[in-house]
């Protein structure tokens, strides 16, 4: 290229060179420092994630590897992805703002939100921020205008919970509004109590099970896939004892659109009826046992109110439609003699229904549970070991003998303000945000939604769980603040002003309980210094804190370490009370690692509703009447048009077979991921493992993939009123041939980002879900009832983006 | 051979001092202060000193030009921060932005920390260095191009120090940073780092020049 000789270096340039070039200005601070020192020791940690429990491998100052530890009884695939989650290029890196927001403050052109404008700022310039803002708010408008319920899956732990940290900020701060109920169990939450008198989450072990049922029916739920996950750290021994049924060879029935995992697990009896006909189906059931006099009546007198008024019902009484098998298999296309068999089969045996959440997950998603534990009333084995009807074994590690241990309060999240407006239903929370002053119904109440101004959310990722992408878009426009701290760039960090950084659960210590059912204590400890300039929550809000004058009252004068030992020793001193004997923290945390409760024989064999059972006069449930509510005066008496006093069935907004199926001739099912949780691991590697063409795997039935042109491995495009996405098809007939099934968690990826009614290129099934509450009553939310059509896609394939830091 | 190469390169490659403002240049945004100095003529005067190339000259006049004619003066430092979060804070995604990170272009799946870091980090230890502070991953272009600065400036004294200049060189820098001089080039709507890439393409093709030379 050139001859002429290239710059002569020199001593002179070297030395005087770097500081002539602006008298050091350009050249200062340096990146690199003398002498090298490890931060970290290489080795093996013990830590747990919702994935199980772990041993963490460091090499170098880095995470090398995850294996399972001897605690974690099934381990799962999901545990193998977590080293490329903690270094994807999707983290969080700095501290970043909105680009308009940094300019204009509250003032600054919303609608900019989402398109991937952002500049870095300094930990104390988002801070200041943060705190300014909440201050802001506060002094103008009050603490009934900060939105802080934070709803999502935060990292298990028992300092480091996000939730608990924003909270206390919050509470110290006055107080904020929160939200109630979960995107999950919404429905079941708000019906149960008034049915059974108790929550949703009291399950028989599955010892007890086991040994002594005769029949499970599977309803709506798949534990072979959802016991992959825990909310604490899971020990995975629903998968053991799915095992352990199967080697008893006992029979089950799986009532499923979708041939699940747990069904070819166990050679279950599948039943595939319409998605969203499920009450229907079981009135079918339940005309068929009072038709053949298979019901229990003794049982329906002793523990249970209502089942006159139900049974009226059942004969078509007040509405002149008799609830016969032949008339559920109408609509919910089963027919009508496996429907007669279904009823002799658990009349005859004992059985236990376990219904999953996808059933009350729906329009009327109160229903399904009420009707279940109805069909449960009429067989009369509930209280007996083996029987009855349940609605969370599927789930983590429900049906786990409790642990006979120490259990821990964690990190307290302080008083909460009784000053401010009432928390919103969580599904009801983004309509409420750009609806300020409009009227709601929930739970025999009315309630008018405050005047939310900010929005500060921790650890969780609403624009994966909400419904209606493309109405959530406009309606997060209407905060003037959005604050959120997250570790990856997900799309509700991409819709935010301020985005904060966090340090995943290998970056920081902690402990945690084993399993919801408090199966033993899991040290979690760091394995590796945190990424870039993330931060724990716990040093995010205590610096927030201190701007806002309560940093002590923050930290009560603890670090991370001097918190740990001070929850453990807390609950520990509890422990002790009843006689549990404990090691020392120090103990514990450099010894221990992983410490496993005993188990008593009477938690072994827990069965739920023994008691009431025995003496229903001395034991009575909580419920008004003290038994059984299969009709509820007091839900009857809110004259909810959506929900009235007894199990109904009602035509739900679309359905198949029912209204928009002419247009939209597919079902949608957006069930839990396979090897996600939620949306937690779509952004690690383990997606290659199934994805299709980089999107998405949609499930289509030969016959549906046939009619439409459409092949395995094909890139599709789903749509329907509400919006399109695409999504790569697996042609299978794993499913009733109406029906896709497209899992729940996919990273939106909107081809024009933050643009209402973009398509979704890599599978987002809440692009086509609709936003509306299951009734009056509970206000969950009805992402299973979806209706769409499916077609080849023709277009040049986008590429997907949604994995990108920021798009 | 290391013993034979201590002059030899020496006396052809560029100034360390480049190496080292460029490492500041693409580990932190511009401030005001940074901005000014570089509009001031001393610092073109400077450059020119130091360059000694023409081809070095005229690209360093080009990024000069850019930072002293913004489109918007009010606003070049927030512009210039928002151009610069596009491209190497991850804004810009996969499609609009630039990973300064070495393994995203030599390792698996856009990963970071994968063996360019662990590499990095041998050559920073082997010369008794680390990073300041680990916020950001030892295959950084700007830890790249700042230990580049230090071994140059010890190449003349060390064998060890030109041994691992020569690595670097070889085995990173010249394998990995004309993709993301390309990405800067092609992707950068300020013309601000479009023009710094420029320069550092400049710099390195004079150092590839160097080494087959030898």
């Amino acid at each position: 290229m050139t001859s002429h000789p290239i710059t002569q270096v020199s001593r002179r340039s070297v030395l005087k060179g770097l500081t002539a070039l602006g008298a050091g200005t350009l050249l200062v601070p340096s990146v690199l420092r003398q002498a090298y020192a490890a931060a970290v020791a290489d080795g093996e940690v013990v830590t747990g994630s919702h994935f199980g429990v772990h041993y963490a491998k460091v090499e170098g100052g880095k995470l090398v590897a995850v294996r399972p530890h001897e605690a974690d009884l099934v381990p799962v695939e999901q545990a193998t992805t977590l080293v490329d989650w903690a270094y994807s290029p999707t983290r969080i890196k700095y501290p970043m703002v909105r680009k308009g927001f940094l300019k204009d403050g509250v003032n600054s052109d919303r609608t900019e939100r989402g398109k991937g404008e952002f500049v870095r700022v300094s930990w104390d310039e988002a801070l200041d921020l943060v705190a300014s803002e909440l201050k802001r708010v506060k002094d103008e408008h009050g603490n009934g205008s900060i939105y802080g319920g934070s709803y999502g899956w935060r990292t298990p732990a028992m300092l480091h919970n996000c939730f608990n940290n924003l909270y206390r900020l919050l509470n110290l701060n006055g107080g904020f509004v929160d939200d109630v109920n979960t995107y999950s169990t919404g429905a079941i939450r708000v019906i149960l109590p008034y049915v059974i008198g108790t929550s949703y989450y009291d399950s028989s072990t599955w010892p007890s099970i086991i040994e002594n049922t005769e029949q499970i029916v599977f309803w709506g739920s798949d534990p072979a896939v959802t016991s992959r996950i825990g909310w604490s750290v899971p020990n995975h021994a629903g998968l053991k004892y799915l095992e352990e049924y199967k080697a008893t060879g006992k029979p089950s029935i799986s009532v499923n659109p979708i041939n699940t995992e747990t069904a070819k697990l166990l050679g279950s009896d599948w039943v595939a009826p319409r998605p969203g006909t499920d009450v229907a189906m079981m009135l079918g059931i339940a005309h068929t046992l009072v038709a053949e006099d298979l019901h229990d009546t003794e049982f329906l007198a002793n523990y249970c109110s209502g089942f006159e008024e139900f049974s009226a019902y059942l004969k078509g009484e007040p509405d002149g439609t008799e609830k016969t098998a032949e008339w559920a298999a109408e609509i919910c296309g089963v027919d009508a003699d496996k429907l007669k068999e279904m009823a002799r089969s658990m009349a005859a045996k004992r059985t236990l229904i376990t219904m999953g959440w996808s059933i009350q997950r729906q329009d009327h998603g109160e229903q399904g549970p009420w009707m279940a534990h109805t069909l449960a009333c009429m067989l009369g084995y509930i209280g007996l070991p083996g029987g009855g009807a349940d609605f969370t074994l599927h789930y983590a590690s429900y049906g786990t003998p409790k642990g006979h241990g120490p259990s821990f309060a964690g990190f307290p999240a302080g008083e909460a303000s009784k000053e401010v407006p009432a928390p919103i239903p969580c599904s009801r929370v983004p309509w409420a945000l750009a609806n300020a002053g409009e009227k709601y119904d929930y739970n025999g109440q009315e309630y008018t939604t405050p005047d939310l101004r900010l929005v500060i959310w921790a650890g969780g990722n609403p624009f994966h769980h909400h419904q209606e992408r493309n109405k959530q878009i406009d309606f997060w426009q209407k905060p003037e603040t959005i604050i959120i701290s997250d570790i990856n760039w997900t799309q509700s960090a991409r819709f935010a002003d301020i985005v904060l950084p966090i340090s995943t659960l290998f970056e920081r210590n902690d402990i945690c309980n084993i399993s919801e059912q408090n199966a033993g204590l899991c040290a979690m400890q760091q394995a590796i210094e945190p990424l870039f300039e993330s931060k724990t929550d716990f040093w995010v809000y205590s610096q927030v804190a201190k701007r806002l004058g309560f940093e002590a009252e923050y930290t009560d004068g603890m670090d991370e370490m001097g918190w740990l030992k001070h929850i453990y020793e807390e609950g520990v001193a509890k422990a002790a009370e009843k006689g549990i004997e404990s090691p020392d923290f120090d103990t514990f945390w450099n010894e221990k690692k992983v410490w496993m409760y005993d188990v008593t024989d009477e938690k072994r064999n827990y069965v739920q509703f023994a008691k009431f059972r025995e003496d229903p006069l001395l034991n009575p449930v909580a419920t008004p009447s003290g038994m059984f509510e299969i009709l509820s005066r007091k839900i009857a008496g809110y004259g909810y048009d959506d929900c009235p006093g007894h199990p109904t069935w009602m035509e739900p907004f679309e359905r198949l077979g029912g209204t928009m199926s002419d247009k939209y001739p597919l079902h949608m099912t957006s069930s839990h991921p396979d090897y996600r949780l939620h949306s937690q691991l779509d952004n690690a590697d383990l997606r290659h493992s199934y994805e299709v063409e980089n999107r998405e795997p949609v499930w289509i039935h030969p016959d549906a993939a046939e009619a439409r042109g459409i092949a395995d491995g094909d890139v599709v495009r789903i749509f329907n009123d509400r919006g399109a996405v695409l999504a790569g098809a697996v042609v299978t007939d794993r499913m009733k041939s109406d029906v896709i099934r497209l899992q729940e968690g996919a990273w939106y990826d909107p081809a024009e980002p933050g643009t209402k009614g973009a398509l979704c290129k890599h599978g987002d099934p809440n692009v086509l879900t609709f936003d509306k509450g299951t009734s009056k009553l509970a206000q969950g939310n009805c992402a299973h009832t979806a209706l769409v059509e499916i077609e080849k896609y023709a277009g040049d394939l986008p590429t997907i983006t949604t994995f990108d830091p920021v798009a | 051979m290391p013993t034979e190469s201590l002059d030899k390169p020496a006396a052809a490659v560029p100034d360390p001092a480049f190496y080292q403002w460029l490492a500041g240049l693409f580990i932190r945004e511009q401030t005001a202060e940074t901005l000014g100095v570089l509009k001031a003529p001393e610092t073109r005067r400077e450059f020119h000193d130091l360059a000694g190339e023409d081809v070095l000259r005229g690209r360093l006049d080009r990024l000069l030009d850019v930072a002293a004619n913004p489109a918007d003066p009010e606003d070049q430092v927030l512009d210039l921060a928002s151009a610069y979060a596009l491209l190497f804070l991850g804004v810009g995604g996969s499609r609009e932005g630039v990973p300064p990170y070495e393994s995203v272009y030599t390792g698996p799946d856009g990963r970071l920390y994968q063996e360019a870091t662990a590499e990095m980090e041998t050559l920073l230890k082997d010369q008794g260095l680390w990073l300041a502070d680990r916020r950001e991953p030892a295959d950084h272009i700007a830890v790249e191009l700042e230990l580049l600065a230090q071994l140059t400036a010890r190449a003349a004294d060390d064998a060890g120090a030109a041994a691992r200049r020569r690595t670097l060189l070889a085995d990173h820098l010249l394998v990995w940073a004309w993709e993301f001089c390309d990405l800067c080039r092609d992707r950068d709507r300020s013309g601000f780092y479009a023009a710094a890439a420029e320069v550092l393409r400049a710099l390195l093709e004079a150092e590839e020049r160097a080494l087959k030379a030898l």
